[in-house]
């Protein structure tokens, strides 16, 4: 009745859910030879998993687990701590609406307000087409261009709630698009907005 | 009046390599790793004055004066670019606009303090920041500024580009180093200090970005200089950041000791459409409110300590007449109990209590005895934790009572 | 060694000793939730705070459980800083805790309930609604896990991760939504399970076997060992109504430290508990009292000229063992007085050591000679018709004692209660469970433990002790070995310890050393 140490099931790895090809494997696992001992790289791995199809399911967790030598319980203990792992399945557009200070005084509520009304849900919940959910996060660090909302850790800033509806009908008419390009058209004001 | 954090930060994106050095980046680095011991950097460093510039302003010369001079194995410095606290943008602005400001900073610090490796820990959620620092690394590196024998020296300084996950606590320099061992961000009992038993065992300096970001100038031009600059217990220039409804919201290179009117009014262009001002946030969420007729206070850290609040990160928050200052308390007690850790039971429980208190007030059903309440979560965690995020927590709740206590009461259903 | 004073108590401590260990010398109770001395410090439930005096600075409030103890340290755990911050922290865990005492399992031996009465206020301002998780569910084989009453010390995640070396709790999430909890989709798996629920300090780890069984202070606790291997674990059994209720290890620093194994803490409940069992001596195929057996077997040892094959067992206690030496020694064949040790199953590297035989090493240092199951096999099915008496029906099961001897006489725990004597042995005592018995037995590290009884013996079943003394004095057996206070005392004679009465063994047991005097009425 020993403890099973389920981090050190090498069937794990090649498990249906995970399907890591061999280049991925090894860019995670030289991602450890960058720190001193090999869990050092776990966020990092966890980051590039989650990248992979919008959260980490278990088979995720268990195969960080592997590649760090840890086991799959503290590795799901660590992805929970942290806001940005999500544990879920997520909608493929996740929007982070800032709900701290500065966003606050300068119209954030009403960005929010606006939100809810063109996707039809409310915080904590996903398009139908699961296409967008939204979310409340915390200070983005962009105080003076606010307010602020982020998709995939790229910044869309001094959104007015017009502007929210454009950029949304805009990932809508072309899901593939690049995000970061879409966030720096806005920065650098190519287009114009509305 | 001098300025050299922000030649740059007005940019669309990052200097590159070869424009930085043409201005003259790497130049004092390289003199300092020729002409000076690290110990003559820490001396110079600590004459300067320079104080963190991370929220605690605890002087950088004499953190890095702990560590070890002999090494019996590896010494770490760590950058703290985790930069969480709400109404604070510099670091930010520093790493995607000049992120060969930092990194010079970072060549001689490492050097100073002995660390071959410095891991620069980038909070999750600045995308931007991570890649404008990962490929200024990479320029860098090609050019033989980082990696072995960096300048000829023998010296061998490297960089590893790191990724926080979402925690405004891995802001506390523990927290930090348990999450970049790739553990959850918990604060760790101290002592022992980062300088003995820091980043995966071994003795570590944690430097905020914008605190790393002055030395090369004070190395370049000397303590004299910048001493000129600032306070005599705080001497040099702050990334003053404005932000809420202000006409001109943004970074501001100001001395220490600069009014917050002077920051609010005349750099800032003073409230927008108007509008006269209520209260302000100093440095940053945790140092709570003050009321508008405390504007002429000095932003430096003995003249906020004297009222009662901090200087923080300098991220000053303007709040128009017409908020509530109880809706204002929740939106930062929310944030405290959504970032505490939860390790220790009265930062755990005590951060969501106050925000159920504050939130029953925001919706008119706030009891009177919970006032006192509030102030007795304050003192049951304060200095009776891990670490002083109980501080943090404390600071808007009690200081929106203390200066608007009218607010609360009317919204008391009892 | 640092010299302090803990609330005007002087102490002297060895170096690198915690206040909470410091004051445990003086009896000065710091309280504590996520400290353990078996486990990492964390210092986060903060209750264990005193206050630091020192000359010519303001009262600084330490975590106990990681200050060094250091030479004039002055320490208060009742000044005014140190109640206020206690009080502070119970009124924040009470807050969001629910009011389950009068379902709960804990109540009575609760961390909870106890410092609340001690150092709570007493009156908690908490008004809004309570945090609400997952209440009893199963998180292994054993232990339900209430996240609700849970006050995150994190002992169980650290228990299970350092000493059951089976990291399978964890912490999920942050903050206030932080809850115990385990991989999604997994359940633990470990021998040492179910030592969460005496470590968790409230009622948010408890046994399912144990859940809603009784209120503790109904239990009636007996300090005795766990038989189920040779580790010896002491154990504090917990009986009511002469049935055995819960098991829980007694902190022995040379024996089991802190914990137990859940084989014998489940297995013990198995075990001293049989449904059925055979109450009724057996002569020839007539149930009979318990003296006309005793008679039955006397009058047959007269008969027989070293002739008899005598199999003792580990499960009898010294005193036993002692007794039937005395009592067949004169009537065993050469090497017939033996025992079969337990197969070497392997252990667990922790406290399980795979051999399922309590008493191994009494029989060894009693001077039993050890014998295998073919040796004796061969003993008995060779040569003339043999007899032999056993004492445990497992060992004559496996020996086929039954076809190979003329005569078998069996004195054993049997748990079936059958019309025949079981194995229809010619002769058959019913025994007595160690629970049952009072006496002393010798862990596999020759630690002398004892036994205290916890359970009445069923009616009419006399037991091996009073057997074997009585058969011994009806084949006239010399009384001189076994004379003494009482029978323990002979039994440390014969392991040359000086001499000691049972009650005079101490609670943690008492190191035999390896060698015991050759005992000559045991060799022919």
């Amino acid at each position: 009745m020993n403890g099973a140490q389920t981090a050190s099931d090498p069937s794990l790895a090649g498990t249906d859910d995970s399907k890591v090809d061999r280049a991925c494997l090894a860019e995670l696992s030289s991602l450890c030879e960058r720190y001193p001992i090999p869990r050092g790289a776990l966020l990092l791995i966890l980051h590039r998993l989650q990248e992979r199809r919008g959260h980490l399911a278990p088979s995720d967790l268990k195969l960080a687990a592997q590649i760090t030598t840890i086991s799959p319980a503290e590795v799901y203990s660590v992805a929970s701590f942290y806001s940005m792992f999500r544990l879920q399945p997520a909608a493929r557009f996740p929007i982070g609406i800032c709900r701290n200070i500065s966003c606050w005084l300068c119209g954030g509520q009403k960005l929010l307000d606006t939100a809810r009304e063109k996707l039809g849900i409310d915080l904590g919940e996903a398009t139908t087409d699961g296409l967008f959910s939204l979310e409340s996060v915390e200070c983005l660090g962009s105080c003076d261009t606010a307010p602020v909302i982020e998709i995939h850790g790229e910044y869309f800033e001094h959104l007015t709630p017009s502007a929210l509806g454009t950029i949304v009908d805009r990932i809508r008419a072309d899901k593939d698009q690049s995000l970061q390009a879409l966030a720096l058209e806005r920065r650098t004001g190519a287009r114009k907005e509305p | 009046m001098p300025t050299y954090l922000s030649t740059h930060l007005q940019r669309r994106s990052a200097l590159p390599l070869e424009d930085a050095l043409s201005e003259g980046r790497y130049r004092t680095a390289e003199r300092v790793l020729a002409e000076k011991t690290p110990d003559q950097v820490i001396e110079e460093v600590k004459s300067a004055g320079l104080r963190g510039r991370g929220g605690a302003w605890f002087p950088a010369g004499t953190k890095w004066s702990f560590m070890p001079k002999e090494l019996k194995g590896p010494s770490y410095l760590v950058v703290n670019a985790d930069e969480g606290e709400p109404g604070t943008f510099k670091d930010r602005q520093i790493m995607e606009k000049d992120p060969h400001l930092l990194l010079e900073g970072i060549l001689i610090s490492a050097y100073a303090v002995r660390a071959e490796t410095t891991f620069v820990y980038i909070r999750g959620e600045y995308l931007d920041s991570y890649r404008a620092m990962v490929r200024a690394l990479e320029e860098a590196r090609a050019r033989g500024l980082f990696g072995r024998n960096v300048f000829g020296t023998g010296r061998n300084i490297d960089v590893v580009v790191h990724r926080g996950a979402g925690a405004y606590i891995c802001g506390e320099e523990t927290a930090l180093l348990n999450s970049l061992e790739g553990r959850r961000g918990e604060p760790r009992p101290k002592p022992p200090f980062p300088a003995s038993h820091g980043a995966f065992g071994r003795p570590t300096t944690v430097n905020n970005v914008e605190t790393i970001a002055n030395v090369p100038v004070i190395l370049e031009k000397g303590t004299a200089w910048y001493r000129t600059m600032g306070t005599t217990q705080a001497p040099g220039n702050v990334l003053f950041g404005v932000s809420g409804p202000v006409n001109r919201p943004g970074l501001y290179e100001l001395p220490v000791g600069t009014t917050a009117r002077e920051i609010l009014e005349k750099h800032a262009g003073g409230m927008k459409d108007n509008r006269k001002l209520k209260a302000f946030i100093p440095g940053g969420a945790s140092t709570g409110f003050l009321p508008a007729s405390m504007l002429d206070v000095p932003m430096d850290p003995e003249s906020l300590k004297a009222k009662g609040t901090m200087m923080g990160t300098g991220g000053l928050i303007a709040i128009p007449e017409g908020v509530s200052i109880v809706e204002a308390a929740r939106v930062f007690s929310r944030f405290f109990r959504h970032e505490t850790c939860g390790q220790c039971s009265p930062c755990r429980e005590g951060s969501a209590w106050s925000d159920r208190i504050i939130g029953n007030f925001t919706r008119g059903q706030g009891r009177r005895s919970d006032l006192k309440v509030l102030q007795d979560i304050a003192d049951g965690s304060v200095r009776k934790t891990i670490c002083v995020f109980p501080e943090a927590y404390a600071g808007p709740m009690l200081s929106a009572i203390k200066h608007f206590r009218a607010e609360f009461e009317a919204l008391a259903k009892e | 060694m640092p010299k302090l004073t803990i609330d005007g108590k002087i102490v002297e401590v060895p170096p690198r000793t915690n206040l909470v260990e410091a004051g445990k010398k003086v009896n000065v109770v710091v309280p504590i939730y996520c400290y353990h001395p078996a486990l990492s410090v964390v210092a986060s439930c903060r209750m264990c705070q005193v206050e630091l005096h020192a000359p010519n600075q303001p009262v600084r409030l330490v975590a106990a459980c990681r200050t060094e103890a250091l030479e004039g340290m002055q320490i208060s755990t009742s000044g005014p800083d140190a109640t206020r911050a206690r009080a502070a922290v119970l009124e924040f865990l009470l807050a969001n805790h629910p009011l389950d005492c009068p379902i709960c399992d804990k109540a009575g031996e609760c961390d909870l309930q106890d410092y609340s009465f001690l150092y709570g206020s007493g009156q908690g301002r908490f008004e809004e609604k309570k945090r609400e998780g997952v209440k009893h569910e199963l998180i292994g084989n054993h232990i339900l896990l209430d996240q609700e009453r849970c006050i995150m010390c994190t002992r169980c995640v650290r228990f299970m991760d350092e000493y059951a070396k089976s990291p399978s709790l964890l912490v999920k999430g942050r903050g206030d939504q932080s809850v115990i909890a385990t991989f999604p989709g997994e359940k633990i798996q470990s021998n040492y399970e179910g030592n969460l629920s005496d470590i968790c300090p409230v009622g948010a780890l408890t046994s399912k076997e144990f859940r809603f069984k009784s209120r503790v202070w109904d239990l009636c606790s007996s300090d005795s060992v766990c038989t189920l291997c040779d580790r010896l674990c002491t154990v504090r059994l917990e009986v009511k109504r002469g049935r055995l209720f819960r098991v829980r290890p007694i902190e022995n620093p040379q024996v089991n430290g802190w914990f137990m194994c859940d084989r014998g803490r489940f297995g013990l409940l198995d075990h001293c508990n049989p449904g059925e069992r055979a109450t009724r001596a057996f002569a020839g195929a007539s149930s009979v009292g318990t003296e006309t057996a005793i008679l039955a077997l006397a009058t047959k040892l007269r008969e027989l000229r070293q002739e008899l094959i005598c199999v003792l067992s580990a499960r009898l206690s010294c005193e036993e063992i002692l007794l039937a030496r005395r009592a067949f020694a004169p009537f065993v064949r050469p090497e017939g007085l033996l025992f079969l040790p337990a197969v070497e199953e392997g252990g667990d590297g922790i406290l399980y050591t795979g051999r399922q035989a309590a008493n191994e090493a009494g029989l060894k240092l009693l001077g039993i000679r050890p014998a295998t199951d073919s040796e004796l096999r061969a003993v008995l099915s060779t040569g003339g018709p043999s007899a032999a008496v056993f004492f445990d029906h497992k060992d004559a099961e496996r020996a086929q004692a039954r076809a190979s001897c003329a005569f078998l006489a069996l004195i054993d725990v049997v748990p079936r209660n059958l019309p025949e004597a079981p194995l229809h042995a010619d002769v058959f005592v019913p025994g007595l469970l160690f629970s049952e018995k009072e006496g002393t037995m010798i862990n596999c590290s020759a630690i002398l433990e004892r036994l205290r009884r916890a359970q009445p013996a069923p009616e009419g079943v006399a037991g091996e002790r009073s057997v074997l003394e009585r058969l011994g004095d009806l084949l006239k057996a010399d009384r001189t070995e076994i004379e003494g206070p009482d029978l323990t005392s002979a039994v440390t004679r014969a392991l040359g310890l000086p001499q000691r009465t049972l009650a005079q063994i101490p609670r943690l047991g008492l190191k035999v050393p390896s060698s015991a005097p050759a005992l000559e009425t045991a060799r022919r």
